[in-house]
């Protein structure tokens, strides 16, 4: 390697941020205000949401009534100017206005009764509006909504007749020549005091269909304004109120909604490590929030049996560490009376050395299982000659088999390949291979009484390793049992023999952690067999 | 081989570990000076790599006291100071060589090399045991004319032979010097190891330099009549 490496930096890194500005500053002001509970929010956007509607709802619904009712203005209107028009009439004379409606003022009210030729009693030639009637009650009559707007015009546009409420209007001469050429013209206009005026304009025909002049009839639009003005007031005063009450409803049965949930977290916040037997309520509702509930009890269940795991470990632990220290010290203890001679004093060193020993194995197997519980532990991942690790393997322990009167047989015909980490592997099936002859009956004396066959072949694209043993078997109720930490079938033996109770834990651990499994078959009496399954290198 | 490295910053501390592991010693990383003295205590470590400025207890204190309690495994000091006047110092507290960042990375192994032959016989660079040679820069092992092929693990363990010629070496010796503290127990592990090295070793036939001694442990020696 030939990188060049950086010194470290002197003094503390980085300083403080940049200067916030007032428009940051302000914006966490706002964000502040919003609500932080999801009840407060709920409620707030169902207030939103039914302002908005209303809001929507009202304007439609606004529009809607001041269409009907201008609609319905122009059509009065319209019905109006066609009855005044009845009691219009031309002939060679000229042009006679009977007031059939009774509406127009200063005209004598129509007869009661006509007569098809139209025969007037007392027709008037109207040339110029009526002046001095008129005059005296001007002043009320100015008043657009108090008299009737009518005028009538003639073909040349001169003017036959003009109520004096009219002549306040400003009418566009549009109206007039539109319909002196035949068309009806509707309109709003204004009054000089500044009212608004629905003006309709039509054509006065013969039977024949000529035009002779044009009538003109207003309707103040004041009334309508007024209802609309009504309408919309009286929405503007009940919509604040609908709203809080949306608001306040939404947060109610918000808060009904998550009183569960409150109930959960409050059940939650009791719950400790050393607690771990309470459960959270379950509401019956087959809802989002029993099924949180029920996610969460069995999240605790879970942890209650981690724990308990946790805390049996080191009871068993503290337990096994306890009795080669107990032995230890009773051993020196007797050594140390006084009248030991040297023989004595190096008999209980070499027992003290075995206990030592004993413990040394111990706590390294503990170790090895910490190791397994930390996330982060490194294995290393090279290529591992399976077939050729179980030669050697076997060999090592070949001293202690023939010592047992074991016979130790290989069959491992091809290479087999697998990644990983060498040592741990060779430990998992030191492990393995020790427990065999460990568990296969002996016979002092040399007679060989047991066989363990080792068996390496690669299947398909895992490796698989097999130890085999005609040793006393295990029974099936310990079976699921016995890769666990300190379990032991027969306690007097191993202990006898030196085991930790932790050594088909370690082979578990170090099998999982390649990404393999550990399988054991056995019959009581007859023997069992541990299979380890790892993924083949070439596969990987 | 067994190092430790003191050194508090992470990103530092973790490359020199990781390349020193390539070459296969055994790391260990601290990040403070209590910690580099506590462990250098406790391990027989073949060398410390030791930044000057440490927080707790800074370098010199650390290999002062080290000396003072007669551990005498060579120490190498790292410092972004060049002064003249603490290198000096450094070397006349006990330490045994000078490094000032920014320094290459090859640099550093050459004198971890040197440093770990002063313990050893000969002054070459190439370790020699009968017909056996080891080169700690390529690591290259040869019997003969014979290549021989060793992996991490099996490598590290020949050249703590080699280092160690006709001295026993217990089994925990053996775990002190070739793995780091991460590792668990690994003495039964070490057996198969061992016949793993002889096995590579004899190959062509050569007679066996690993001897068993047994209860005790194992010393590199030339076979017996």
């Amino acid at each position: 390697m030939s990188a060049t490496l950086r010194a470290k930096p002197g003094g503390k890194p980085g300083g403080k941020p940049a200067t916030r500005t007032a428009a940051a500053l302000r914006a966490r002001g706002f964000l502040r205000l919003w609500p932080r509970s999801v009840r407060a929010k709920l409620a707030l956007w169902c207030a939103v949401v039914f302002a908005v509607v209303t809001l929507l709802f009202g304007l439609v619904f606004f529009l809607n009534v001041r269409a009907t009712l201008t609609a319905s203005l122009d059509n009065d209107l319209t019905t109006r100017t066609a009855l005044i028009a009845v009691g219009i009439t031309q002939h060679d004379g000229g042009i006679t206005i009977n007031d059939v409606t009774g509406t127009l003022p200063g005209l004598p009210p129509g007869p009661q009764d006509v007569d098809d030729s139209g025969e007037e009693t007392t027709p008037i030639a109207v040339g110029t509006p009526h002046g001095d009637q008129e005059s005296e009650h001007a002043d009320h009559r100015a008043d657009v909504t108090v008299g009737t707007l009518v005028r009538i015009l003639d073909a040349h546009g001169q003017l036959l007749y003009v109520s004096p409420a009219f002549q306040r209007l400003s009418v566009p001469q549009q109206s007039v020549s539109a319909s002196l050429t035949g068309s009806t013209w509707r309109g709003t206009v204004t009054s000089a005091s500044g009212q608004s005026v629905r003006l309709y304009s039509m054509p006065l025909t013969t039977k024949s269909g000529a035009i002779y002049g044009a009538i003109q009839v207003g309707a103040p639009l004041a009334p309508l304004d007024g209802t609309l003005r009504t309408v919309a007031l009286e929405w503007l005063l009940i919509a604040p109120f609908a709203l809080l009450l949306s608001a306040l409803g939404g947060y109610y049965l918000a808060g009904r909604a998550f009183r569960p949930i409150t109930r959960v977290a409050s059940t939650a916040q009791r719950i400790e490590a050393e607690d771990l037997h309470q459960r959270v309520p379950v509401p019956r509702t087959r809802d989002e929030v029993q099924h949180l509930a029920l996610t969460f009890n069995e999240m605790i269940a879970r942890l209650e049996d981690a724990f308990a795991r946790q805390r049996r470990f080191v009871a068993d632990a503290s337990h096994e560490l306890g009795t080669p220290v107990a032995a230890i010290r009773s051993i020196s203890e007797v050594a140390l009376t006084p009248g030991t001679g040297p023989e004595e004093h190096e008999a209980s060193l070499r027992a003290i050395n075995a206990e030592a020993e004993r413990l040394g194995r111990l706590v390294g197997d503990l170790l090895a299982l910490a190791r397994a519980d930390e996330k982060g532990i490194a294995l290393e991942r090279e290529p591992v000659r399976l077939d050729l690790l179980a030669a050697d393997v076997v060999a090592v322990l070949e001293p202690l088999a023939s010592e047992r009167g074991i016979q130790v047989e290989l069959r491992a015909a091809e290479p087999v390949t697998v990644l990983g980490d060498e040592a741990r592997l060779i430990q998992a099936v030191l492990n393995l291979l020790d427990n065999a002859i460990v568990y296969t009956n002996p016979r002092p004396g040399g007679e060989l009484a047991g066989r363990v066959t080792v068996r390496v072949q690669a299947r398909g694209d895992r490796a698989l390793l097999a130890v085999s043993d005609t040793g006393v078997g295990i029974a099936p109720e310990d079976l699921p049992r016995i890769f666990e930490r300190f379990y032991r079938v027969d306690p007097s033996r191993s202990r006898a023999t030196g085991g930790s109770g932790l050594g088909l834990a370690i082979v578990d651990w170090v099998v999982r952690a390649h990404e393999g499994r550990v399988r054991v078959e056995s019959e009581l009496g007859k023997g069992s067999t541990f299979t380890i399954s790892l993924p083949l290198a070439s596969s990987l | 081989m067994r190092i430790l490295i003191a050194e508090d910053d992470a990103a530092l501390g973790s490359t020199l570990r990781k390349g020193l592991e390539r070459d296969h010693y055994a790391v260990d990383l601290v990040a403070d000076g209590e910690d580099a003295l506590i462990g250098a205590l406790a391990v027989p470590y073949d060398l410390i790599i030791l930044d000057v400025m440490l927080p707790r207890r800074d370098g010199f204190a650390v290999c002062q006291e080290l000396r003072r309690q007669s551990r005498d495994m060579p120490i190498l000091f790292l410092t972004a100071r060049r002064d003249v006047d603490s290198r000096i110092r450094g070397l006349d507290l006990g330490g045994d060589d000078y490094l000032t960042k920014p320094f290459a990375f090859g640099e550093l192994e050459a004198r971890v090399r040197a440093l770990l032959r002063r313990d050893a016989g000969p002054r070459s660079a190439q370790l020699t045991f009968m017909d056996i040679s080891l080169d700690p820069i390529t690591h290259q092992a040869t019997r003969g004319d014979r290549r021989i092929d060793l992996r991490g693990k099996e490598y590290a363990l020949l050249e703590l032979f080699m280092r160690h010629p006709r001295q026993v070496l217990t089994r925990s010796m053996i775990t002190d010097h070739v793995w780091n503290e991460d590792s668990e127990n690994f003495s039964n592990v070490i057996e198969v190891y061992i016949r793993y090295l002889r096995r590579k070793l004899c190959e062509a036939g050569e007679p066996n330099v690993i001897q068993t001694l047994r209860g005790i442990g194992y010393a590199l020696r030339e076979p017996g009549p």
